[in-house]
């Protein structure tokens, strides 16, 4: 991950704690109770935007030459930024083909699609897919009855 | 309390079956390098989601007693901590190992974890029901500063930098006021979307900051491959005996640090390991030894991390604070399974509270025959490739975190919270806070506006019974003694 000063940082928790004081305002109250729903997250708000100054206020102090952010080892290694970005990849792509295609299909596609972005040769990634969807199918669906979205592999199923 | 119908109540074919499944996954996630014992914690969640309390709680005890121990394993055999708990001896336990005294300083981390989590686990059993006599007279008041007290233990302790654990405590408190405001019941921050009127849920969070966090780390630095680990040979149990008799009172005194340090809310096996090592250096007889392969600190930091897996239990079950980030996770898991952590499970739910002692005791004597397992297997386990077993895990807390309310929208909180988790961690702000904020953030509002609606919004309720009359004279000592002190080191270093 980025490597970011502590003025950045410090920022954006400032103004995130800006952001949520801020809605906060715009919560009715409500007469009979003393304590209004917008005080708590307001009081969170008003610390967090605290935070974000302090540490901005520090980092100003230390005065040394810190560059807003370091580009980190791991970005100039393709090998790892593609290993990092199959991670959401794959959350994002199980999110979106598991309704319409149910488990069993989605979960061969994406640990297939994972395994070979992290380097494993096809024929590895293929049996590593199978027995890893199967055996997910037979943990959750059929020993511990949980139920997984269900789809057209599922539906040949007997 | 009725021993008798707990031993019955933990000894039957299902939970023995998930005792001894989570205690071998358990082991292998803490001999993997960077996989930590709290992820291996959080990715049993989904499946301890559709299990009795029992059995849910066993796994995660458990799981964790195993992977603190095997942590100790590549430590030794790699200079590797396999878990952080471990990270504090590596260098010593490699030294021995190179000496060719591997099997004795494995042995001694065994025979010393098995100890100690004993140790954490007599104290649990003995203070645990007495505090809760206490707590029992305990109102909302009380609560509130409790609360507040375990929140600030948790900031203060885990960050070099305050600021940035006071931020990491309220990005959580902030992400416990997402959905329906318990009062009014009014949506809060859930911009307009049907998924967040029930709240974030605690689950995917969990998998996010702890299993997706630390995959986003392994991911970007997947090409540097372990080297291979020594043989192991002989028989390696009554290799450390002799070690462990001749240093008794320092496992005796890493059981009595790790359990307090497991006790205080936010400090763990991690800050056990470092401190114990470090009190051992102190009050050793040759400190000069230290760091050139010497077993004495070893011993030490071996019970102590494991005792504080037991120790913060306390805090955990007898008022609802969590003592680590593991103990928020099994609160969360009481939660979920309509338990109230507090005195009153003492008296509602003794039943299941004698059965976690029960497990605590199995597991750690679990800990001697299946940690010989463990170490004889280590040198196989450590051979497999971790482009394979990045994304196995993956997958499994996707499907985990799908699974526990089929909603697609849980898997955008696994991801958001899990990149959030990774730039937090690299960018020195600590989790721990965060998971207390949103595991304890409900605890605080409520008690809080409950306190104000009894007393009529008048404020000097808060302080007029005389325990929380005190425990806000300890929150406010908290905050403002180190606050003092600094200032007066700045004032001291001024004055030359």
């Amino acid at each position: 991950m980025l490597k970011v000063s502590d003025l950045a940082s410090g920022l954006a928790i400032a103004g995130l704690g800006l952001a949520i004081l801020l809605r906060a305002r715009t919560f009715p109250s409500v007469g009979a109770s003393p304590v209004s729903p917008a005080f708590y997250p307001g009081l969170i708000g008003a610390v967090l935007t605290a935070c974000g100054l302090a540490l901005v206020v520090m980092s100003l102090k230390k005065k040394a030459a810190l560059p807003i952010a370091v580009i980190p080892d791991w970005m100039r290694r393709p090998g790892n930024v593609v290993a990092v970005l199959a991670v959401p990849a794959a959350i994002i792509a199980y999110g979106l083909l598991s309704p319409p295609l149910g488990f069993l299909a989605t979960s061969v596609l994406v640990t297939f699609g994972l395994l070979l972005a992290f380097r494993v040769n096809v024929l590895w990634s293929a049996g590593v897919a199978l027995v890893l969807s199967v055996s997910l199918h037979v943990i959750f669906v059929m020993l511990m009855r949980v139920p997984l979205p269900y789809g057209v592999i599922e539906a040949m199923l007997p | 309390m009725n021993f008798v119908a707990a031993i019955q109540t933990v000894f039957q074919p299902f939970t023995l079956f998930v005792i001894g499944a989570s205690a071998i996954f358990g082991l292998f996630v803490g001999s993997m390098p960077g996989l930590t014992a709290t992820m291996a914690a959080a990715l049993l969640v989904p499946l301890t989601f559709y299990m009795d309390p029992v059995p849910a709680i066993g796994a995660i005890v458990t799981c964790s007693a195993m992977s603190i121990f095997a942590g100790d394993i590549p430590g030794a055999l790699l200079r590797i901590p396999g878990t952080p708990a471990s990270a504090a001896y590596v260098s010593e336990a490699y030294l021995l190992g190179r000496r060719g005294e591997l099997s004795r300083v494995l042995s001694v981390n065994l025979l010393a974890s098995a100890f100690g989590g004993i140790f954490g686990t007599m104290a649990l059993i003995l203070l645990a029901p007495q505090l809760a006599q206490i707590a029992l007279r305990f109102s909302s008041y009380e609560y509130f500063w409790l609360a507040l007290i375990g929140l600030s233990a948790a900031t203060l302790i885990s960050a070099s930098n305050p600021f940035k654990g006071i931020t990491s405590l309220f990005l959580g408190l902030f992400l416990a006021t997402v959905g329906l405001d318990v009062v009014t019941g009014m949506p809060r921050y859930t911009f307009g979307t049907v998924d967040l009127m029930g709240g974030v849920s605690l689950i995917a969070a969990l998998i996010g900051l702890f299993a997706i966090a630390e995959l986003f780390r392994k991911a970007s630095t997947i090409h540097e491959d372990l080297p291979p680990p020594e043989q192991v040979k002989g028989a390696i149990l009554l290799q450390g005996v002799s070690s462990i008799m001749f240093y008794k009172w320092n496992a005796l005194r890493g059981g009595v640090i790790g359990t307090i340090l497991g006790i205080l809310p936010g400090a763990g096996a991690d800050i056990a390991g470092w401190i114990s090592y470090a009190v051992s250096k102190r009050f050793s007889k040759t400190p000069e030894k230290f760091g050139t392969g010497h077993i004495e600190g070893v011993v030490d930091a071996s019970a102590s991390n494991n005792a504080s897996l037991g120790g913060a239990y306390v805090p955990a079950l007898v008022f609802g604070i969590p003592g680590d980030s593991i103990t928020a996770i099994v609160i969360g898991v009481l939660l979920i399974k309509g338990m109230n952590p507090g005195p009153t499970v003492f008296t509602q739910s003794g039943d299941i509270v004698s059965a976690i002692f029960v497990v605590f005791i199995l597991a750690n004597l679990l800990l001697i025959p299946l940690g010989l397992l463990a170490i004889k297997a280590a040198r196989h386990v450590l051979r497999i490739n971790q482009r394979i077993l990045l994304p196995i895990i993956l997958m499994f807390s996707i499907v985990g975190a799908f699974a526990v309310n089929n909603a697609v929208f849980d898997l955008w909180i696994i991801l958001a919270l899990g990149v959030v988790g990774w730039f937090m961690e690299e960018n020195g702000f600590p989790i721990a806070p965060m998971v207390l904020g949103l595991v304890l953030g409900k605890i605080v509002e409520e008690s809080f506006t409950n306190s104000m609606i009894k007393a009529g919004g008048d404020l000097v309720a808060f302080v007029d019974r005389p325990i929380a009359g005190g425990l806000a004279f300890v929150f406010f000592a908290i905050w403002i003694v180190p606050a003092l002190m600094r200032l007066r080191r700045a004032w001291s270093t001024r004055a030359f």
